[in-house]
């Protein structure tokens, strides 16, 4: 299988020297959905944020063999979509069309090309209606839905998202878990919602303190209660035994 | 938190409002160019200003309270610039003449903001020619207008709820300082972090599309 993503010996420091990543190295197949878990402030963000070259220029990380740099920065944010844990961040344009027309824009694509990747989009998370609306009178489900057609509207085949579900009703986050089910492209998703990564990640990858403290099926590193309690975290309901 | 305040009476049916959106900013321009150059000694000119904007209000139903409170906000900062022409010679003549001229200048521009949606405002500024950065930097302006006021009522809301003794005038400004740069760096934080989003959607500052 083709390794979609490939990270060896990642560190990384904020500029107020908080070291955020120590020695980070996974590799990520094509066609995977992957779960990156851990407490608050463990790195997730950071290590998401890499993916897309947003942060620096770093050839320890390679997206389809090809080393993040500044002659491949383009064809990195072609392949990678990323979708941020906040919408209102995701969403910047004036109306939901425009937001979505945004990406397929700097692809340089022909009208006629935005408009079908746009509908396409807007359809596949059930927004058609409401193209015209401003993103910011709608409901925080539909600006989730919508930030994750914002990103398909530019045929990525790397998905990744940050906590695509924190603070949605039961409703909103069943029908994005269901979306995104949908979706055979490879997957990254970091989240707290573990009952989400059992439904959605073949894998997973527990970081704390910004370094990977365990990897391995999702079964497996979920039913392990006492290793995902020493890192914040809990084990989902459904995989414990009853009684 | 719901609010349109820019764009409430936009959504009216009227013969202004149907009006393509590029031709009333033409029309516009030409207007506050006429204005600005008519010399205020021409007095029956400057009358029919008047009545032209009185008759293009009444046409767009628009409430009058709505189109006096968004000039209340404007005439001080006219009056406040007018001002300055009072120490020349025979100030007063071109104090009358500021003061009106940037009134009339400002009712038309309010009237086409208010008959417009900002969104159509904006596209036809783009089939203008008006350059993209100058675009993009009123939609960013529109689209998070509504962000900071919901963050300025949340913050004031929470501000409320503690404090609890009554303050004098002097601890208050202290703490709506406070409030005011804790804002400040909160949208600075999220200007950087939208102009991340904006990358990760392959857009490049040296583009201009």
């Amino acid at each position: 299988m083709r390794k979609a993503i490939e990270i060896k010996n990642l560190s990384f420091t904020y500029p107020d020297a908080n070291p955020a990543l120590t020695n980070i190295s996974l590799d990520i197949y094509e066609g995977e959905s992957v779960g990156v878990i851990g407490p608050n402030g463990a790195g997730k963000s950071t290590l998401l944020l890499h993916l897309n070259g947003l942060l620096n220029e770093n050839s320890s990380i390679r997206i389809f063999d090809k080393p993040i740099s500044k002659k491949n920065i383009a064809f990195i944010r072609k392949k990678v979509g990323f979708v941020f844990q906040d919408p209102q961040d995701q969403l910047f344009m004036p109306t939901v069309y425009e937001d979505v027309a945004f990406g397929p824009i700097n692809l340089g694509l022909s009208q006629g090309d935005i408009d079908k990747r746009v509908n396409y989009a807007l359809a596949e998370v059930g927004l058609t209606d409401k193209k015209n609306h401003s993103s910011h009178h709608l409901s925080l489900g539909q600006q989730r839905r919508l930030s994750i057609a914002t990103v398909l509207s530019m045929s990525p085949e790397i998905l990744v998202l940050d906590e695509p579900n924190s603070n949605l009703d039961h409703s909103s986050r069943r029908h994005l878990i269901n979306l995104l089910k949908n979706f055979n492209i490879t997957k990254i998703i970091a989240t707290h919602d573990l009952e989400m990564v059992l439904d959605l990640c073949s894998r997973v990858f527990l970081l704390d303190s910004g370094m990977i403290v365990r990897e391995g099926k999702t079964r497996e590193i979920l039913s392990d209660s006492s290793l995902l309690n020493a890192h914040g975290l809990e084990a989902p309901r459904s995989i414990l035994p009853s009684g | 938190m719901r609010h349109a305040f820019i764009d409430i009476y936009a959504g009216l049916n009227t013969p202004l409002h149907r009006l393509n959106p590029t031709a009333k900013i033409i029309f516009l321009i030409i207007f506050l160019l006429a204005i600005i150059f008519t010399p205020i000694t021409h007095k029956l000119w400057f009358l029919f200003y008047a009545l032209f904007c009185g008759i293009l209000i009444s046409l767009s139903k628009i409430p009058l309270s709505f189109i006096w409170k968004r000039l209340a906000n404007v005439i001080p900062f006219i009056i406040l610039v007018s001002l300055s022409t009072l120490f020349k010679k025979q100030g007063h003549i071109l104090f009358v003449a500021c003061t009106l001229k940037a009134t009339l200048a400002t009712l038309l521009v309010l009237l086409v903001s208010a008959t417009t949606r900002f969104t159509e405002i904006l596209q036809a500024l783009k089939r203008l020619k008006v350059p993209e950065l100058f675009i993009h930097l009123f939609s960013f302006m529109y689209r998070y207008s509504f962000l900071l006021e919901d963050q300025m009522l949340r913050t004031q809301r929470a501000y409320t709820c503690r404090s609890l003794n009554p303050q004098n005038n002097f601890a208050k400004v202290k703490i709506l300082s406070n409030i005011l740069g804790s804002i400040f760096i909160r949208t600075y934080e999220r200007a950087e972090r939208v102009y991340l989003a904006m990358c990760a959607r392959g857009y490049t500052s040296e583009k201009s599309n």
